[in-house]
């Protein structure tokens, strides 16, 4: 449903990433892996269209993307949690979720689906009212990710959603990403951890100096040993 | 007592007149970061407007003339967003507050050329600079008006950040412009509107200033707009309650400098303020209410 062919960024004379390909199916949980530096945001805010994409196309479900803007591919049903969470750190709970459905008229289902992620996190519900900056790291990155879905996108794509949170809150993230698969979202995850993110992945793409170095099943990935220790310091299985 | 309460209806409604201003540069600051200089040509625009329907059209009635100053003020902030701000929207900083230097001067020459270096007066405005008299205070009915008029288009402006999808959007934006995009708001849809509530609560202005000075000329707009810059530096540049709170500590400093200030001396009185403003940023170099810039880290 989601195709990206030879993307390329630059930065000035630096290129971020290079002539980058990576397809997603439908339904599909896909993690983009690399080390600190790799080009993996760089890639993403590309995709999004928050960054000009110096060369390349995206398709997302058989219509041809590369031009649009970040606000019209929101629409189309592709958001982005971005790395770092960045939640609105003045506005409350409450403003956050509903500025995830600003492109939605449906007041009811609007309401309907602040429910469910008040059902999902309880801590949203209690600090609803609250500003975002008093949430500690965790609860900011479930309303980051149920502000994402406020939109009811079809693809979600996650900016390392683990970055510095403890192991126990990564876990509980990770669940809700394995549950929101049945709920019909198509997603690619960012991590620069590849461990745990292999366990429910379907698909694995190691990205390093701007180049795609690995394309596979996270099974071929966690048995190729050689992979996994040159470009994710992890041993393989 | 009744001397003390005129001042404080002075003070106030001065004081409600920088906060318009000054809310307006902050809202726009806000959201994309531009110093808007030609925030005082707007009010001239805004004066120039009124007098070409008052004595070109012959319309005096002020039902009809207040709109007309408020509307083409909106009309003309979205009108320079569109041609002169857009276009370099992403360039640095300085090259917007050029454009804006740029767009100021060329206001007040295409003024001068087209209507001339004197003053042209607006002459419907009787009624606001007549007085009312409660027991034995007399009040100039523009005071009046404009404080209540401040004290209502900020409300308005409360409730339309808080209450509005467009308005926490801005509100975000202040912070996060990619975040907000990420939302599916349009980038263009925040900055038009912030363009078109700096330009609404200008153009209230533009009508007090007008009442006060009966008056307009190419260079109206430029001392205001001074003092609603010094406001929103009192208050932290960027701040939107900061705009509001330097605008009224500008207006009291300035009715009781005239106070307090002997005859000889009240030459010196914006000397006297500039001087605590001065001293007031070596303490708080952010204001009152802003922020000092953080350089964190990457997220």
């Amino acid at each position: 449903m989601f195709k990206a062919e030879n993307v390329s960024v630059s930065y000035g004379p630096i290129r971020a990433v290079r002539d980058v390909s990576l397809t997603v199916g439908e339904g599909e949980i896909v993690t983009l892996l690399g080390p600190n530096g790799a080009g993996k945001s760089s890639l993403i805010s590309a995709i999004i269209g928050l960054v000009p994409k110096t060369g390349g196309r995206i398709a997302f479900r058989d219509e041809d993307v590369t031009v649009l803007g970040t606000e019209a591919l929101v629409c189309r049903g592709m958001t982005v949690t971005p790395e770092g969470r960045r939640v609105f750190a003045e506005l409350t709970v409450a403003e956050n979720l509903r500025l995830g459905a600003a492109t939605r008229g449906d007041p009811d289902g609007i309401a309907e689906d602040t429910e469910k992620f008040l059902e999902m996190f309880p801590i949203l519900r209690r600090r609803f009212h609250s500003a975002a900056k008093y949430l500690s790291g965790g609860e900011q990155q479930m309303l980051a990710i149920s502000r994402s879905l406020m939109s009811r996108p079809r693809f979600l794509m996650l900016d390392e959603p683990s970055l510095g949170l403890a192991p126990r809150i990564v876990d509980q993230i990770f669940e809700f990403l394995i549950q929101l698969r049945t709920w019909g979202v198509t997603m690619l995850v960012v991590e620069q951890n590849a461990g745990e993110v292999l366990e429910f992945a379907d698909r694995a793409y190691v990205l390093a100096s701007g180049a795609m170095q690995f394309s596979g099943t996270a099974e071929d990935l966690r048995q190729s040993g050689g992979v996994m220790e040159m470009y994710l310091g992890l041993e393989g299985h | 007592m009744e001397y003390l309460l005129q001042q404080s209806m002075n003070a106030l409604s001065l004081g409600g007149e920088y906060a318009l201003l000054a809310l307006g540069l902050a809202i726009v600051f806000s959201v994309m970061g531009l110093v808007n200089f030609a925030h005082g040509d707007m009010i001239t625009f805004g004066g120039y407007a009124m007098f070409l329907v008052a004595a070109g059209m012959g319309i005096a009635n002020p039902a009809l003339l207040l709109p007309v100053g408020v509307l083409s003020v909106v009309l003309f902030a979205m009108f320079l967003e569109k041609v002169a701000f857009k276009p370099v929207r992403g360039a640095p900083p300085t090259t917007g507050m050029l454009t804006a230097f740029g767009v100021s001067i060329l206001i007040q020459n295409v003024a001068l050329i087209f209507v001339g270096t004197r003053a042209k007066s607006v002459p419907t405005m009787d009624f606001l600079i007549s007085n009312v008299t409660i027991g034995s205070v007399r009040i100039p009915v523009v005071q009046i008006l404009e404080t209540a008029v401040t004290v209502i288009a900020i409300a308005l402006l409360v409730v339309f950040l808080r209450r509005t999808t467009i308005g926490m959007a801005m509100r975000a934006a202040a912070r996060d412009v990619s975040t907000v995009r990420l939302m599916g708001v349009r980038a263009d849809r925040v900055i038009a509107t912030a363009f078109a509530i700096s330009g609404f609560l200008a153009g209230l202005a533009t009508v007090f200033v007008l009442a006060r000075r009966g008056a307009v000329d190419p260079f109206m707009g430029f001392t205001p707009v001074l003092k609603a810059f010094v406001a929103a530096v009192i208050g932290g540049f960027g701040s939107l309650p900061g705009a509001v709170i330097g605008g009224l500590v500008l207006g009291v400093a300035e009715v009781m400098m005239q106070v307090v200030l002997p005859e000889s001396m009240a030459g010196f009185r914006d000397a006297f303020i500039f001087t605590a403003v001065g001293v007031l940023l070596l303490v708080r170099p952010q204001g009152i209410l802003g922020e000092r810039p953080d350089f964190g880290e990457k997220s």
